[in-house]
Parts: structure tokens; C-alpha cells; sequence
């Protein structure tokens, strides 16, 4: 539940903050986010499975949000869309993670 | 337990809400640079459409101008050209009349005989002075061509043209219109009976053969009198 909170407190403030994002980095902001994404879920599933660690997972996040960014900005350059490396393998651990959270919650709730 | 639970629920809402965060500046931004781009893309399309109106009117006008000055330019063109070979034919013309250039043509052809060297530079010039009058257009004695400033003299009893000797018999050349030609010199009273009074002297007509006159051969230089521009040398 505190979680739900936190995206809709994050959701409220970025409405109301309303802060502009230049277009130029809004490629980077995706990309970031979707690290971001993929991390929060891991940390969730993680939870679920208790086996969550503050450090790996605070790490995880700034690490794989500020790597994601970079791996866009290097691929700009070198004129290598670079940026759907990091998209498939975000995506493909999104799912992942989205699965075993999925099948833990089906779990708990004797659904399966 | 419970308490590293809900720390750990707690990170992760803060990491929920900082990809909350991000995400509403992100799709704020995407939407406002989709809206700039369809406002821009609009406003600029009718900008680029009236460039392209005015662009289209000033290249039209260009291509009718550029039209005008071709169809003016190929008239100029083939009158340059047509005057062109105007002077070309007159220089011809010029140049055989002044004995510079060969001339084929019909006219006639009087052959005198003067064993006694009887004939004079005076007469011979009377001949030609005779054929000019009746407009031939290139006259030879002997083949030697005739111009406006040949010169007839007598020395030891022979007739020089332009300081060359002539040998008796003399043929003389004349191209122009034949019959005339033929029918004035032939006429009572006309060269031919004037020739024949003399003693010694034959005359032969022959009128109507295609004659070919070379052009004048080592024309003396001007002495007597220059030309302007070498006047003005000095």
C-alpha cells in the first residue's frame, strides 16, 4: 500500500510541480525511467520473495537509471541506437520480475 | 520484522514515487513537444506553402523572361547569321572583282594575232577599258589578271602588263555576260572592225565557254600613295 502512495504522491507532485523537461533529454528521462520502472518492480519482487536489500536495491535503482541515460547519450554519438539495448533488456526483466510478482500474488491468494 | 518491512516499503514507495515523478515530467514534455510540433507544423506548413506560391510565380516569371531573350536572342542570331553571309558573299564578290580570287564564268574570248607588233598599250587598254564598260566582272590577257591598277606600257616594241612582257599573240579574257559581250565587240564599227582595219592584225572571237581566271599574282605594293593608317604612323 505504501508503495501505491509513494507513485501517486511522485504522480501528484509532478502535476503539480509541473517542471518542463527540455526535448533534448526527454530520451534520456524515458530511459531513466524505465530503468527506474524495472528496479521498483525488482524491488518489489524482492520483497515478496523477502529477500529485498536496501543497498543493492538503492544501488540498482540510481545505478541502473544513471547507466540507462549514459548507454542512450553514448549511443547518440557513436551514431548507434544503443538505446534499444538497454529498452530490451529493461523490458525483458520488467516482464520477468511482472511474472514472478504476478504468480507470488496468485500464490498468496490460493488462485493457482 | 515488521519495521524492516515497512522501511523497505518505504524506499520502495520512494522509488515509486520518484519514477512517478519522472514519468508525469516525461509525458508532460512529450506532450508538450507533440503540441509544439503540430502547432509548428501547421503554422509552418502554410509558410512554407506561401514560399513555395511566391517561389513558383518569381520562377515562372524568370522561365517566361528567359523565354523571351531565347526567342529574341535565335532571331538576332539567325539575322546575325544571314548578314554573316552576306558579307562573306560580298567580300567574295569584292575580292574577285578586285582580282584577288579565281573566277569561273561564261564570257568571251578574243584571241589577236600581231606579228608586227603593231598593238600598243593603249590599245590593249581600249579593249579592256571596252569589256569594263559592259560590266565584266574579270578580265586576263594572257592570264595575267587585270585589276584597277594595272598598267599598260610599250618598250621596244612590246607591250608590258604590270611590268610582265606580253607575247603576241594576245588572248584576251573577259567574264560577264557573254552575248553583250559578244554582240558589242562584234557590232559595225566596234573593236573587232577597228582591229581588223589594221594590217597584220587577226581577230578571233569565241564567246560563251566557261572561262576560269586565276586571281592577280604578285601585286605590286602601294608606292605612290599610303593608306591612312600608314600616315598616321609617322
Amino acid at each position: 500500500m505504501i508503495p501505491i502512495l509513494g507513485l501517486v504522491t511522485g504522480i501528484a507532485l509532478g502535476l503539480i510541480l509541473n517542471i518542463p523537461v527540455p526535448a533534448l533529454m526527454a530520451r534520456y528521462l524515458g530511459i531513466a525511467l524505465l530503468a527506474a520502472l524495472d528496479s521498483s518492480f525488482g524491488g518489489l519482487r524482492a520483497n515478496l520473495e523477502e529477500s529485498f536489500n536496501e543497498r543493492l536495491f538503492i544501488g540498482g535503482f540510481l545505478f541502473n537509471t544513471i547507466i540507462a541515460g549514459l548507454i542512450v547519450y553514448l549511443g547518440d554519438n557513436l551514431g548507434i541506437e544503443l538505446y534499444l539495448a538497454a529498452v530490451v533488456a529493461f523490458g525483458v526483466r520488467l516482464f520477468q520480475n511482472l511474472a514472478i510478482i504476478r504468480r507470488h500474488f496468485f500464490k498468496v491468494h490460493h488462485w493457482e | 520484522m515488521v519495521k524492516k518491512n515497512l522501511r523497505t516499503q518505504f524506499i520502495l514507495a520512494f522509488a515509486l514515487m520518484l519514477f512517478g515523478f519522472g514519468m508525469v515530467m516525461q509525458l508532460r514534455s512529450q506532450e508538450r513537444v507533440g503540441e509544439r510540433l503540430e502547432a509548428q507544423s501547421d503554422s509552418d506548413l502554410v509558410e512554407i506553402m506561401d514560399t513555395l506560391d511566391h517561389e513558383v510565380g518569381a520562377i515562372r516569371e524568370e522561365l517566361g523572361d528567359a523565354n523571351i531573350q531565347l526567342a529574341a536572342f535565335k532571331d538576332s542570331e539567325s539575322t546575325n547569321q544571314e548578314l554573316l553571309e552576306k558579307a562573306k558573299a560580298e567580300i567574295v564578290e569584292l575580292q574577285q572583282f578586285a582580282s584577288e580570287r579565281k573566277v569561273v564564268g561564261p564570257g568571251i574570248a578574243i584571241r589577236i594575232k600581231d606579228k608586227q607588233h603593231l598593238l600598243t598599250g593603249f590599245d590593249l587598254r581600249q579593249i579592256v577599258e571596252e569589256f569594263r564598260s559592259l560590266g565584266a566582272w574579270a578580265i586576263a590577257i594572257n592570264g595575267k589578271r587585270i585589276d584597277y591598277r594595272s598598267n599598260f606600257y610599250r618598250k621596244s616594241g612590246v607591250v608590258f602588263l604590270d611590268g610582265q612582257k606580253l607575247k603576241s599573240d594576245y588572248r584576251i579574257e573577259a567574264i560577264g555576260e557573254a552575248k553583250l559581250l559578244y554582240k558589242t565587240i562584234t557590232m559595225a564599227r566596234g573593236i573587232r572592225d577597228e582591229l581588223n582595219t589594221l594590217n597584220g592584225i587577226h581577230v578571233r572571237i569565241t564567246r560563251g565557254e566557261t572561262l576560269e581566271l586565276s586571281a592577280i599574282k604578285n601585286r605590286s605594293k602601294w608606292q605612290a600613295a599610303q593608306n591612312d593608317s600608314e600616315l598616321q604612323k609617322r
